[in-house]
């Protein structure tokens, strides 16, 4: 799990404090601010009863709002062609002196077609999607950029991360004050927010994954979230509110579309050392839960990576031959090898974790001009993988400019082989190497 | 820091009855923008979609592995006669998301103004 060397600074009039800071016009309930390449991170959202119920009300009222919206819209837009239906006189409809004579119905057609403006106005900004981090999809000449023009303004940026939480993450937040209440505590605590990840589905999957029950862990999570002074209305503390941040950085570390409840769950879990100790007890040691974390995040990375990947699919050509046509027809090679670039497009090969190292060497030596790699090791250290991943990049086209628009085709030997003399397999190789010359540009 | 009430009374006049003067400005402002940058990332997406960079690049390279003269001249031939297709689905494509940030531009001005010329005309005749 990774974590930010940025450190924290309160706001110079409350110094940080969650009570103080309820009040204060400087920081207007941030309490603390964390430097960052996108601005200084804050997060100013109140936690109480009062704040959720406002909330679910705002999102309930944009709902209603843009449905009635979406009815009006649809109701004024349709009136004009079902009268002209019903009365069956469609000529009228394109002479001038039709949309002079005062029809209702042409009022409620432009009335319609307004609202149908105003609509995707209100939808694209007053629905409840959460902002995407400024970081998302953007490549990393963008982000260097962006993060230049940044540093160069006078006044740091101030960046609000409760913009960028998926929906489960304010789902969490209500969930771990409501049992920091129930607990009498003073402050929501980071092991709140963590027994609320837990109870998410996330955390249900998490805990399949790590072969335990909520039940093994349930007597040692009770003792620890009675941590604290007692109280009666819980305020978020100081450290939840810099492991909120904290997970802002490892979203954005990790090229997450938003922070979600996985970040908050790994955050929690890196810094309270209790917590470590608890599930060491239980027999699952830190490095085991970190691990089976890291494994449900980078589940959910995938299926983002998945979107992106679908759509740069779909620009490559979906047959054998090159987009510019200048490859040779190689009969042989398609009956006997597996064409992985086809495969990568239609989705069939699974991404590649790490190996950065070996990838880069790979393009490094193509780039370098030599025709050929050659790739060794033990059976299971990850050749194949690699290849795969070579193939899925070429479909991406993030690739040497050698790799453009070309195709790679795994041949195995024993099919060769196979069905024939030692002669006639010696005879299809050489035939398959003749195919595979002819189409090299 | 934002309070309950706060919130209820930012719910009412900000996000209801402000947006409706928040309207123009995201429309010709921010809006504007969000349709010409997926109009651009679009038609960039078709540009590499039909290869016309790696067509001009292969320009001289014959089609299918054939190297003969004859095959050379067709291959040159052949991408002629598709680069310019291309290109024009490139152009047509270009121009409808032209036209499609000029209706943009222009709806909700036209929407408004022909709703209230109607109105008007429907409360004379109608009086």
């Amino acid at each position: 799990m990774s974590s930010s060397p940025s450190t924290i600074s309160p706001c110079p009039t409350c110094q940080g404090d969650p009570h103080v800071a309820l009040t204060c016009s400087a920081c207007r309930g941030a309490a603390v601010y964390l430097p960052s390449p996108d601005g200084s991170l804050m997060w100013p959202s109140r936690m109480d009863a009062a704040t959720f119920r406002a909330r679910h009300l705002r999102i309930r009222t944009h709902r209603i709002f843009h449905a009635v919206l979406a009815l009006s819209a649809f109701a004024c837009v349709v009136s004009l062609p079902v009268s002209l239906a019903w009365s069956g006189d469609w000529t009228s409809f394109a002479s001038v002196s039709f949309w002079q004579a005062g029809h209702v119905q042409v009022m409620l057609w432009w009335l319609g077609w307004s609202l149908a403006c105003f609509l995707i106005f209100r939808v694209r900004l007053f629905s409840d999607q959460p902002l995407p981090l400024p970081t998302w999809g953007r490549s990393k000449q963008a982000i260097d950029i962006m993060e230049t023009r940044i540093r160069q303004k006078s006044v740091a940026p101030v960046l609000d991360v409760s913009l960028h939480v998926h929906a489960s993450v304010w789902e969490l937040l209500e969930r771990a004050y409501d049992l920091a209440k129930q607990v009498e505590r003073a402050e929501v605590q980071p092991i709140h927010l963590f027994a609320a990840a837990l109870a998410s589905s996330a955390g249900g999957v998490f805990l399949t994954r790590l072969g335990a029950s909520f039940e093994t862990i349930r007597p040692g999570l009770a003792m620890l979230i009675k941590r604290g002074e007692t109280g009666t209305n819980p305020v978020l503390s100081h450290a939840s509110r810099e492991l909120l941040l904290q997970a802002y950085l490892d979203a954005r570390e990790q090229h997450r579309r938003y922070v979600g409840v996985m970040e908050i769950f790994s955050q929690t879990f890196s810094v309270d050392e209790e917590l470590q100790t608890m599930f060491d007890a239980a027999g699952y040691p830190p490095r085991q839960v970190e691990r089976v974390a890291e494994w449900i995040r980078l589940q959910e990375l995938l299926k983002e990576e998945h979107e992106r990947f679908a759509m740069l699919a779909a620009l490559k050509p979906s047959g054998i031959m090159n987009r510019t046509k200048t490859s040779a027809h190689t009969s042989l090679v398609n009956q006997l090898g597996d064409d992985l670039t086809l495969l990568a497009r239609e989705g069939r090969l699974r991404p590649l974790i790490g190996r950065t190292r070996e990838l880069a060497e790979v393009w490094r030596l193509f780039e370098s001009g030599r025709p050929a790699v050659v790739l060794v090791g033990e059976a299971g250290v990850g050749k194949t993988a690699l290849l795969e991943e070579i193939a899925r990049r070429m479909v991406e086209e993030d690739v040497p400019s050698v790799l453009f628009d070309q195709r790679l085709v795994s041949v195995s030997i024993p099919r060769i082989l196979s069905g024939g003399d030692v002669g006639e397999a010696m005879e299809r190789l050489l035939t398959i190497l003749n195919e595979v010359a002819a189409s090299v540009i | 820091m934002i309070s309950p009430r706060d919130s209820m009374l930012s719910l009412v006049f900000e996000d209801v009855l402000g947006s409706v003067f928040q309207f123009p400005l995201w429309w010709y402002g921010e809006g504007f923008g969000e349709v010409i940058v997926w109009a651009w990332r679009a038609l960039c997406a078709r540009w590499r979609e039909y290869g016309i960079a790696l067509w001009v690049r292969d320009f001289f390279v014959p089609m299918y592995g054939f190297h003969d003269w004859t095959s050379r001249l067709i291959s040159m031939l052949m991408r002629v006669v598709i680069l310019c297709a291309r290109l024009i689905a490139l152009v047509v494509e270009g121009v409808a998301y032209a036209l499609f940030c000029l209706i943009w531009l222009v709806a909700p001005v036209v929407c408004l103004a022909m709703f209230g010329y109607s109105a008007v005309l429907w409360l004379t005749t109608s009086v």
